[in-house]
């Protein structure tokens, strides 16, 4: 019999994406070791048997949407290749696109050289978001270890609501109300684009990336403290810097950079939530450059704070999407959506920590670790930084040529100086 | 798979043997042997997980049961009523028509009596609403209109009835006041149920439905003559000025709903 899922927001949202990004979300994790791939396959499948929304299609009538759950293969899911160029297999599995319609919405690659294992995931942000897919991959590692070491079946993968009201679940009824009464357009409505080159048929996905050592990453740490900024306040402030640089916006240009919030700060127990998007943006602005870094810096806490300050953070649009999403057939919802949605031209989502002992897999911990958003189609840019054991990957997928490469590693450059005049290493 | 077989006997062993239970347990066993079919062609060969990973999907067998045997209860019995009340109504209407006539010969009055008839066939067509209604409530919000028309429908009927019952025995001279009546009781009942049912939109039905009630209750006090023509139609400004007070009180409990960022400085967790 044919089993359906509700296609809840985000899946929604996500899905009207598809004109801005590829909606795959990338990871990938390196070890000094040959991992089991059978034992690998029994916790996938599973999981997947647990997030059936991993292999479902999803079904767009125009009148509705929803997900069809389709049987499959772990084998269709789970590539095992013993690469020549590791790299170049990594990058050619990572810049893959699932489409929404494939019974398969996440794919796993197994790299195997030299008796080290490279690990690398893609799925569809229709089914999770970064937050869900850092928990999901510590899940796996925990049951492949408890599995491999003790035959515990692989069954500890949370499972429960998908839906985007599990955002109000930690709040008082008064709370609730007030937050589903926060009609708000939060779209971001500014015109400053990354220089890239303009569109072309013959653009191929990639991934650039730059690290930032751990003796930055402590410096940064510190800096920040001292101005009373997060790391994260600190690369935003870098990227907004490297921008007016690299884009020769004018100094006295305000300038938004949409900063990707996770929703779960509102919910106290995740424990018996299903794996879902609960991600929003909230628009870091500066009213201009300043005359220097450390002005910018001030602008961009003071922008930050803002939001930090509000009880309903993130949950402005949410129910005016359900409004537009409610009224009408999801064809005409869209459309009427698109209307009032302007996709960010300029986004960044700080991922966070990746703990390496949660990663480790029969005792041996990653020895690189990485996790990035979608490829973004020009004009449109994310730049998604992640940190494993102190050092800092950031990352921009772009769909785009050589020369597009050129430019977003000019930007990680200038990104690099800044960060340098930042904690003091660097005259500006 | 017998772990399956144990599980289910297991969490059963405390109830009674009945043809429900057996076809419960047998039902449940063939799920989750075809689950286990499913895992099986993913590529799961683990005996122990497959049987682990089933049984986590039915934590709760036990339960289970009471919600299927109640439910199962809740069917036959639906399927008896059902079943009465298809060979019920030809059999009452049959029964209505004998009456009439076995009346109409043995006290040769005929005038008047086919009101026995026309209510025994609204009586049904109730029955008959009703019961639909039940099953169109358990579906989703987005059926319900469906069962708001039907009830909307039973209230018109009732009020044509006992228009036709007052014409016939008291004389159709105001009687036609029970029509406009019959549309209040309409109105206000589809409120209520839409209140109670928690509709979508209820306050733009509320807003559109009181004027309209006021309408019709200034119709009828000028037809029964207790309120002039002339005057009367403040009533439908009543009907108005009610509106626009529900709706300040509508705008003032919102408001209190409504988030002063600024009031708020705690959430500084991050």
């Amino acid at each position: 019999m044919e089993r359906k899922l509700n296609a809840e927001l985000w899946d929604k949202m996500h899905y009207l994406f598809r004109d801005f990004n590829d909606r795959m979300v990338h990871v990938e994790l390196n070890y000094d070791f040959e991992i089991d791939v059978e034992a690998l396959k029994t916790v996938f499948i599973c999981f997947f048997e647990k997030a059936p929304v991993l292999h479902s299609r999803f079904v767009d009538n125009h009148f509705t949407t929803h997900w069809e759950v389709m049987p499959y293969n772990i084998d269709d899911v789970i590539t095992v290749e013993y690469p020549e160029n590791v790299p170049e297999a990594v990058e050619r599995f990572l810049t893959q696109y699932i489409p929404p319609e494939n019974p398969i919405q996440m794919k796993v690659a197994v790299f195997f050289k030299d008796g080290k294992t490279t690990l690398c995931i893609v799925e569809n942000h229709m089914c999770m978001d970064g937050g869900d897919l850092k928990y999901f991959v510590k899940a796996l590692c925990q049951n492949y270890n408890d599995y491999v070491n003790e035959h515990i079946s692989p069954i500890k993968l949370r499972t429960g609501s998908r839906s985007y009201e599990e955002v109000y679940s930690s709040f008082s009824p008064t709370e609730t109300r007030m937050a589903k009464n926060l009609y708000k357009n939060v779209c971001a409505k500014d015109d400053h684009t990354f220089p890239l080159t303009n569109n072309n048929i013959a653009d191929v996905p990639f991934i650039a990336r730059r690290k930032i050592d751990e003796e930055r990453f402590w410096k940064i740490k510190a800096v920040g403290k001292k101005h009373g900024a997060t790391i994260n306040d600190m690369l935003v402030t870098a990227y907004f810097y490297s921008l007016y640089e690299l884009a020769g916006y004018d100094p006295s240009d305000s300038v938004t950079i949409s900063c990707a919030i996770d929703l779960r700060r509102h919910i106290k127990d995740t424990g018996d939530m299903g794996i879902t998007n609960h991600t929003s943006f909230m628009q870091c602005n500066i009213p201009e450059r300043g005359r220097d870094i450390f002005q910018t810096l001030n602008y961009v806490v003071r922008s930050v704070n803002k939001f930090k300050n509000d009880k309903f953070m993130g949950l402005y649009g949410l129910p005016l999407l359900k409004f537009g999403y409610s009224i009408l057939p999801h064809g005409a919802s869209e459309e009427v959506i698109k209307i009032g949605y302007s996709n960010p031209l300029l986004a960044m989502s700080n991922i966070g920590i990746l703990e390496a002992d949660k990663l480790a897999l029969s005792g041996h911990e990653p020895t690189d670790a990485f996790m990035t958003g979608a490829v973004k189609y020009k004009p449109y840019v994310l730049l998604s930084a992640t940190s494993y054991k102190n050092v800092v990957t950031l990352s921009m997928c772009v769909r785009g040529n050589e020369q597009d490469k050129k430019i977003v590693n000019d930007f990680f450059d200038l990104m690099e100086k800044n960060l340098a005049v930042l904690t003091g290493d660097a005259a500006e | 798979m017998k772990v399956f077989i144990d599980a289910i006997e297991n969490a059963c062993k405390d109830v009674k043997y009945s043809e429900l239970l057996y076809k419960y347990k047998r039902d449940l066993l063939d799920e989750m042997n075809d689950r286990a079919c499913d895992v099986q062609q993913a590529g799961l060969t683990d005996e122990k997980v497959i049987s682990d990973l089933i049984l986590s999907e039915y934590p709760d067998i036990r339960g289970d049961f009471d919600r299927f045997f109640a439910l199962e209860k809740r069917k036959r019995k639906e399927s008896l009523e059902h079943k009465l009340l298809a060979i019920g109504t030809p059999l009452f209407i049959i029964l209505a028509v004998a009456v009439y006539v076995i009346q109409g010969i043995m006290f040769d009055t005929w005038s008047g009596n086919w009101l026995i008839i026309v209510g025994t066939a609204f009586v049904m067509c109730i029955l008959c609403a009703l019961a639909a209604n039940r099953k169109i409530l358990r579906l989703k919000k987005v059926f319900h209109p469906i069962a708001r028309l039907l009830t909307a429908g039973c209230v018109m009927l009732v009020a044509v009835f006992v228009f036709l019952l007052c014409g016939v025995t008291i004389g159709w001279g105001s009687t036609w006041v029970i029509i406009p009546g019959g549309v209040i009781a309409l109105l206000l009942g589809d409120l209520a149920f839409a209140f109670i049912t928690r509709q979508k939109f209820v306050m733009i039905n509320t807003f559109i439905y009181i004027p309209a009630v006021f309408t019709l209750l200034y119709v009828i006090l000028a037809g029964v003559g207790i309120v002039t023509w002339g005057k009367g139609w403040a009533l439908i400004l009543l009907g108005v000025a009610l509106d626009a007070v529900i709706g300040l009180c509508v705008l003032l409990n919102n408001a209190k709903y409504k988030y002063k960022q600024e009031v708020e400085d705690i959430w500084n967790e991050n």
